[in-house]
C-alpha cells in the first residue's frame, strides 16, 4: 500500500532593498533539509506586489540581461505585465532529499517594486518525509 | 527552436501510476529548456514571438537567450488528471528545445499524486 504525502507550509522573510534579484536556492536547501523532505515538491510563491520568482541560472551577466528584457515592458504597467509573464511562483523537485531541477537553475526571487523592506515568499513542501 | 511532443508519454505515465483523479506535475530539468501546453496550430506563432521578444544576439551572458526564453516560458506545467485521463483539452505537452545541440539527453521528471476511483468514494 502507498504512503500518504503530508504537507509543510514555511514563510520565508527577505530583506530587499526593493530593486533586486536574490537567489533563494540555499534557503530552499536548509528547509527540505530540516523538515526532512525526501521525495516530492517544493512550491515557492512571491506574495508581495512586483516580486516575480523566476527559475534559471543566478549569475550577474544574466540577471543584467533579464532586467533588460524586463524594461522591454512599459515603464507604467511594468510591474503588473512581468507578474503575468514571468509568474509569482515556482515549482521545484525534491528526489532523495535534495532538489532535482538541475545544477544551474535556481529559484530566484526578483524585487521590482522599488520599495525597500521585508518580502514574504511562501514554501509549501508536499510529498513523503523522512518522520514517515 | 525544437518542440518535442510528449503527451504520448505524459499518458503513459499517469495510466502507470494507475489513479483515477489527481495531479501529474512536469519538470524539465536544466535552466535552458521549456515546457509548454499548446495546441500544435499555434507553435509557428509561439515560436516567432520567443525569437522577436528575446533575440539570440546581444545580451552579455553568454547563452542568455536560451536562459531568457527558458524562464519566459517556465520548466514546469501541472496537469489534473480526472478519470484516469489528464485533463488537456486538445492542447499538447511540449518539450522546447531552445538552443541548437545536437545528440543532447535531457531530462524530465513527472511528480504523479491522486487516488483510485475507490479511495475518492469512500471520503
Amino acid at each position: 500500500m502507498s504512503r500518504s504525502i503530508d504537507i509543510v507550509i514555511e514563510k520565508l522573510k527577505i530583506l530587499s532593498n526593493g530593486y533586486t534579484a536574490i537567489n533563494l536556492q540555499g534557503e530552499v536547501e536548509n528547509i527540505i533539509k530540516n523538515k526532512g523532505l525526501v521525495n516530492g515538491l517544493v512550491k515557492l510563491y512571491a506574495r508581495d506586489k512586483c516580486c516575480l520568482l523566476v527559475l534559471t541560472e543566478y549569475e550577474p551577466g544574466l540577471m543584467h540581461d533579464l532586467e533588460e528584457v524586463l524594461e522591454k515592458i512599459d515603464q507604467d504597467k511594468r510591474c503588473l505585465v512581468a507578474e503575468a509573464l514571468y509568474g509569482k511562483n515556482a515549482s521545484i523537485p525534491v528526489r532523495d532529499g535534495e532538489t532535482c531541477q538541475g545544477v544551474f537553475k535556481h529559484p530566484i526571487l526578483i524585487d521590482i517594486s522599488r520599495e525597500p523592506g521585508e518580502k514574504e515568499v511562501v514554501i509549501v513542501l508536499e510529498g513523503l518525509f523522512s518522520r514517515d | 527552436m525544437k518542440y518535442y511532443d510528449l503527451t504520448n508519454t505524459l499518458y503513459g505515465v499517469v495510466a502507470e501510476a494507475k489513479i483515477d483523479y489527481g495531479v501529474i506535475e512536469v519538470h524539465a530539468v536544466g535552466a535552458t529548456p521549456a515546457l509548454v501546453l499548446a495546441r500544435e496550430e499555434i507553435l509557428g506563432d509561439l515560436d516567432q514571438f520567443i525569437k522577436e521578444y528575446i533575440p539570440i544576439t546581444g545580451w552579455k551572458h553568454g547563452n542568455a537567450y536560451a536562459h531568457l526564453r527558458s524562464a519566459l516560458l517556465g520548466t514546469h506545467q501541472t496537469i489534473p488528471v480526472v478519470e484516469g485521463a489528464p485533463v488537456l483539452d486538445g492542447l499538447r505537452l511540449y518539450f522546447l528545445e531552445t538552443r541548437p545541440v545536437h545528440n543532447h539527453r535531457r531530462k524530465v521528471l513527472f511528480y504523479v499524486s491522486g487516488k483510485e476511483l475507490i479511495n475518492c468514494l469512500k471520503q
